[in-house]
């Protein structure tokens, strides 16, 4: 009986492996649909979207080739940008806030706890609240150009990434940190020497959350950057969609295409932290 | 003890940085070019209201609550609870590193959220086309706000959006985590391939659902953009593909963390496979429930990339945007109206209530509950 | 110089709109001429080619007393000066981007004014316009280019009286006003009707003269689509209703059932409803042209501006309804020969159509910022003025706009005018741009789009059109002067 019972175990599981082959075969056909739409002609693409390109409808790597040049602004530029923001924007999130961080949860002084509280409040605040005003405000400040709009981000970001960060600090014992006092570190040393690489675990995890969060971002930049001489990826597919007589489907599936590579080749890469970064920052947000 | 000593010079520092930063907030509101026949405030908005001088606004209020900032920083509290510590052999080097540490975020954070938060809550109060030209018109745009037919159809829209979000992809995340944690071949796979969409921004994800179900629909003669109930339903497909991996992820974690004797003892006791998910594993994973709850509720209140990659708000009946969702709703209240972006911004501070609501009620019943445990 | 526009204001006819004027006159045949400029570019041709600039040098001389005026050939050097203002140039014609970065290039070159030209995507001019203006580095040089704008950016605009290029015009007719205020000037006209690939026709059998009023263009593009396959092309080209392509229609088409509507009602300035009298001619033209083309039923709905125009371009169709300025892209992009090439009215079987002319009229109308620092107003009035006196300024403005109303313009070469041209001269009524009166208009034609799009693929009844027309006009006028 037992045995009968691990078979018919053991043939749900093979069923279910094959369900879920299905099922992730499936969850795969939009981005297969966007690659192989990306090398047919513009009439073929709007009305057999799921047929594969024939001799007749197939157009090599021109798609990909108009795609670089198309709208007056070079693709490469937005990825560029892009990835500026993205980078430049999640290091200095982390660096900032999590100095702040455990500052205020070391330092119990009433601005501190105030401090710490404005940060928890921001977290329930929507972007629409201030993105009218933020716009104005970082546009005359000039923090409008890729070189400056990670202050932006650190400033909407913060609240967020401070609440993760002193939560686990809170964690981490004081007298790791009295010992190096008393070893003769400075705040500077033991932030970076002792308290900084306690906190990796809480680093990837909000690192990959930022990542996630800029990377993809669309509204922001759109309202805050100067968009006549800046551009990132989810602005640039915003822009192919929307022109007078010119859109051009073929070439916006290949950028498509071509904006989703680097993510997955980014997951793919460092899956195992980014699955635990969200796992952690579930729990702890 | 030390609080008491130097009390004049505090509390100076506390008005001097108050005027200060009230000095800059009316600059910055242009409150002084509002002040008709006065001969200062005509001087001081020409030195401080013009569009160059921003940046010594920003400084002026920066100043200022600094000045607050360095007081209050001197105001020690009595540390509760044993962690929280009144080491004086960490905590005083530390704090004096203040410029250092706490500085730089806390600008940002003044520039980024703060001052926009402030001037956004002034703003919905008044008239104005371009921000500088405002009207004071008190609650006005609250009253106008709920009269406005789009307004209410979209919040009633993303309400029910949000629930039927809810409902769905909580329900598939958590099968697929359940069925997943079975052991089953290729686990590692499925679950790669399933969080993959997350990864993927929602414009990109707008028009690529947007070229399948045009691709779909076109074969039953119609299209995304004619019907409310397409966009409604491909929305909800959308964001199911993209949500139920991070969800399924979340409940992977929790399902894992069920201490696996607690099971063992179910089946030992004889406890079928459904009577001991429903009594034994759904028990111990309620965290994560709560947590995905929360994280699809929100997510999909404050929905907007998607919603305008999607359909924009398509089909249009008159000025209410069938399809169109309140963030989108409001941006186009600040954004694309040609009268007073006023009740626009009054949406804004509606919408945050609302989210700020659900977050607390979330948070408090997600409180409750690990009490409970 | 005051006195001559002071008189020149009140000779002006259409005191808020041209269209306005221009309704008034439409009755009046002799005076259609006057109020259409049209010929008068038509009579300015031969004396351009003949005596060129000095014409324009006497005048413009005579009247400032400037030597250094237009006049001389070499006007277009060292006139501006850079005084260390920028212009900021918000363009909203996407097609003509890349001759404006051109010409910005060209004289950033010249003078070393910084001239940024910025081009909002299709349907986003209103809040690309709306996001720029609250910013510290605003345009100083955008477009107020109807009634609903003037009303909206009125109060942001330079008063533009007595300005240098104001005195090139060569008529007031297309400037807009805000009571006395000279908010914006119109720099160019436009005409649309169907495009016509005279070479193609010919191949069937027929010739443009035999499409005289509705039942014969449908007669032949009845008989074109029905041996399509052996001929090897097709009527129309597709009447595609993405948002690309849709303005075609939801703008441009709709205007012939407005423009009869107002025309018979003396409708001389924005109407809060319209009655719809004329929609079913608005559905007789649609139905000839989801009919008889290459493209039918629900696979209009995603068909793009793009598949049309290259339809047209590679010889797929005869017709094409869109205006003179696909000129350059067929031409250009696509090789067309001019000669196979001209425009006829849009007919859609309304009494006396055979009496029509082509839709003139514009939105192209520059204002500029009257909140910009002054030397950045001084320099932008500096360019506008270079842009249309100088050689390179009026060569790229004939080539992308036509025919504009300046002393120093260049004749097009487009035979899309000299079409329009020869209807005014045989003495058509011109079609003037009733559609300039839509009120709230991405919101409304958004409505009729997608009404026509659910008709057009079968899911939903030509009523439904009539009614998003007809209501949304109401609804939306209602709520954009509540």
């Amino acid at each position: 009986m037992n045995a009968s019972l691990l078979k018919r175990q053991k043939r749900s599981k093979a069923l279910l492996s094959v369900a879920f082959s299905i099922l992730s075969v499936v969850y795969l056909l939009p981005i297969v649909t966007v690659l192989i739409n990306s090398f047919k002609s513009n009439a073929a693409i709007n009305t057999d979207t799921f047929a594969l390109p024939n001799s007749e409808t197939w157009m090599g790597l021109d798609n990909y080739v108009k795609g670089m040049t198309f709208g007056n602004y070079p693709f490469w530029k937005s990825v560029l940008f892009s990835l500026f923001i993205t980078v430049v924007s999640t290091f200095l999130i982390l660096l900032c806030t999590s100095m702040a961080a455990w500052y205020v949860a070391r330092v119990g002084t009433l601005f501190s706890k105030i401090v710490y509280y404005l940060c928890v409040f921001s977290m329930i605040v929507p972007f629409q609240m201030v993105m009218f005003t933020l716009a104005r405000t970082s546009d005359s400040l000039h923090l409008n150009t890729p070189w400056t709009i990670p202050i932006v981000y650190l400033g909407f970001g913060a609240g967020l990434a401070v609440f993760m960060f002193s939560g686990f600090v809170k964690s981490i014992p004081l007298e790791i940190e009295e010992a190096a006092a008393i070893d003769g570190c400075g705040p500077i040393r033991t932030f970076f020497l002792v308290v900084l690489p306690l906190l990796k675990p809480t680093l990837i995890s909000v690192g990959v959350l930022e990542i996630m969060w800029v990377w993809n971002d669309y509204l922001l930049p759109y309202l805050v950057l100067d968009r006549t001489k800046y551009m990132t990826i989810p602005i640039h597919i915003q822009y192919l969609k929307g022109s007078y007589g010119s859109v051009d489907l073929g070439a916006t599936m290949a950028l498509i295409l071509l904006s989703i590579v680097p993510i997955i080749i980014f997951y793919l890469t460092c899956q195992k932290y980014i699955v635990k970064g969200v796992a952690a920052g579930a729990v702890k947000g | 003890m030390k609080t008491k000593r130097f009390l004049p010079v505090k509390i100076l520092g506390c008005v001097a940085g108050g005027a200060l930063l009230l000095f800059g907030l009316l600059a910055s509101l242009n409150v002084f070019s509002h002040v008709k026949g006065n001969a200062t405030a005509e001087k001081l908005a020409d030195l401080f209201e013009s569009d160059t001088g921003a940046w010594v606004r920003a400084s002026i209020m920066l100043l200022g609550l600094l000045l607050i900032a360095l007081v209050l920083n001197n105001v020690d509290l009595k540390a509760k609870g044993g962690n929280t510590l009144n080491s004086r052999l960490v905590r005083t080097p530390i704090k004096r590193m203040f410029p250092l540490f706490l500085l730089p975020t806390f600008a940002a954070f003044c520039i980024g959220f703060l001052y926009p938060f402030v001037k956004g809550l002034f703003l919905s109060f008044t008239q104005f086309k371009l921000t500088r030209n405002w009207e004071w018109n008190g609650l006005q745009n609250y009253s106008t706000i709920f009269q406005d037919k789009g307004f209410t159809h979209a919040f009633w829209y993303t309400a029910l959006f949000t629930v039927a979000s809810l409902v769905v992809i909580n329900v598939l995340a958590f099968a697929v985590a359940y069925a997943l944690t079975r052991g089953i071949r290729g686990s590692n796979v499925f679950r790669t391939v399933f969080f993959m969409p997350n990864l993927i921004g929602g414009i990109v994800l707008g028009y690529i659902w947007s070229t399948i179900f045009e691709g779909i629909l076109i074969n039953f003669d119609t299209s995304l953009v004619l019907e409310s109930k397409f966009g409604f339903w491909g929305l909800l497909i959308l964001m199911a593909w993209q949500q139920i991996g991070y969800m399924m992820i979340i409940y992977i974690a929790g399902i894992q963390a069920v201490p696996e004797d607690i099971i063992e003892a179910a089946k030992i006791d004889g406890a079928s496979a459904w009577k001991t998910l429903w009594h034994v594993t759904i028990p111990n994973v309620m965290p994560s429930i709560t947590i995905c709850t929360f994280l699809t509720l929100t997510n999909s209140f404050k929905l907007f990339d998607q919603n305008v990659a999607l359909t924009g708000g398509r089909p249009f009946d008159g000025d209410v945007h069938t399809t169109e969702m309140l963030a989108l709703n409001i941006y186009r209240a600040l954004y694309e109206t040609k009268k007073s972006r006023g009740p626009g911004q009054a949406k804004a501070v509606v919408f945050f209530v609302l989210v700020a609501v659900i977050s607390i009620v979330q948070l408090s019943a997600t409180r409750k509950k690990e009490v409970q445990q | 110089m005051l006195n001559k526009l002071e008189q020149q204001r009140e000779d002006r006819v259409p005191k808020y709109l041209s269209l306005k004027g221009r309704m008034q006159h439409e009755h009046q045949k002799d005076s259609c001429a006057r109020s259409f400029p049209v010929p008068r570019f038509r009579r300015r041709r031969p004396c351009l080619a003949a005596c060129g600039n000095d014409d324009n040098g006497t005048t413009g001389a005579s009247e400032e007393g400037k030597s250094t005026e237009a006049g001389s050939e070499n006007a277009s050097q060292g006139e501006p000066v850079n005084n260390g203002g920028s212009v900021y140039y918000l363009n909203f014609k996407p097609e003509a981007d890349q001759a404006w970065q051109d010409l910005a290039k060209t004289y950033t070159e010249q003078t070393g004014v910084e001239v940024k030209v910025v081009t909002a995507a299709s349907g986003e001019y209103d809040n690309t316009l709306t996001a720029e203006m609250d910013k510290s580095s605003a345009p100083t040089m955008f477009q107020i280019g109807n009634k609903g704008a003037v009303e909206t950016w009125g109060e942001y605009a330079l008063d533009l009286t007595g300005t240098d290029v104001v005195k090139e015009m060569t008529t007031d007719d297309f400037n807009l006003y805000d009571g006395d205020k000279l908010v914006s000037i119109g720099y160019c006209y436009e005409a649309f009707g169907i495009i016509v690939n005279k070479a193609l026709l010919e191949q069937a059998g027929h010739s443009v003269d035999e499409i005289k009023d509705f039942a014969s263009l449908k007669a032949i593009a009845d008989e074109i689509h029905g041996k399509a396959e052996e001929l090897g092309f097709d009527a129309f080209t597709s009447a595609g209703l993405d948002r690309s392509s849709s303005w075609r229609f939801s703008g441009h088409l709709i205007n012939m059932p407005l423009f009869y509507e107002f025309r018979d009602d003396n409708v001389t300035d924005q109407p809060a409803t319209i009655k719809g009298t004329y929609m079913e001619n608005f559905k007789n033209i649609w139905d000839l042209y989801i009919t008889d083309s290459a493209t039918t039923g629900a696979a209009l709905a995603s068909a793009t501006g793009d598949q049309a125009e290259a339809e047209f371009g590679n010889g797929k169709a005869v017709f094409y309804q869109n205006g003179t300025w696909e000129y350059a892209n067929l031409t250009g992009t696509f090789g067309m020969k001019p000669e196979d090439l001209t425009m006829i009215p849009i007919y859609c079987g309304v009494d006396g159509e055979e009496k029509a002319g082509l839709c003139c009229g514009t939105e192209n109308c520059w204002a500029v910022n009257a909140n910009a620092k002054q030397e950045d107003i001084d320099a932008t009035l500096a360019f506008m003025k270079w842009v249309v006196t100088s050689e390179e300024g009026t060569t790229m403005m004939a080539e992308q706009f036509g025919p504009c109303p300046f002393k120093n313009a260049k004749t097009p070469e487009n035979v899309f005018f000299a079409a329009a041209n020869d209807y005014t001269a045989k003495g058509n009524y011109v079609v003037t741009w009733a559609f300039n009166w839509e009120p709230a208009v991405d919101d409304f034609r958004a409505a009729v789009v997608d009404a026509m799009t659910k008709y057009t693929a079968g899911q939903g009844e030509w009523d439904e059109v009539v009614k998003a027309a007809v209501d949304n006009w109401a609804t939306l006028y209602a709520k954009d002067h509540a």
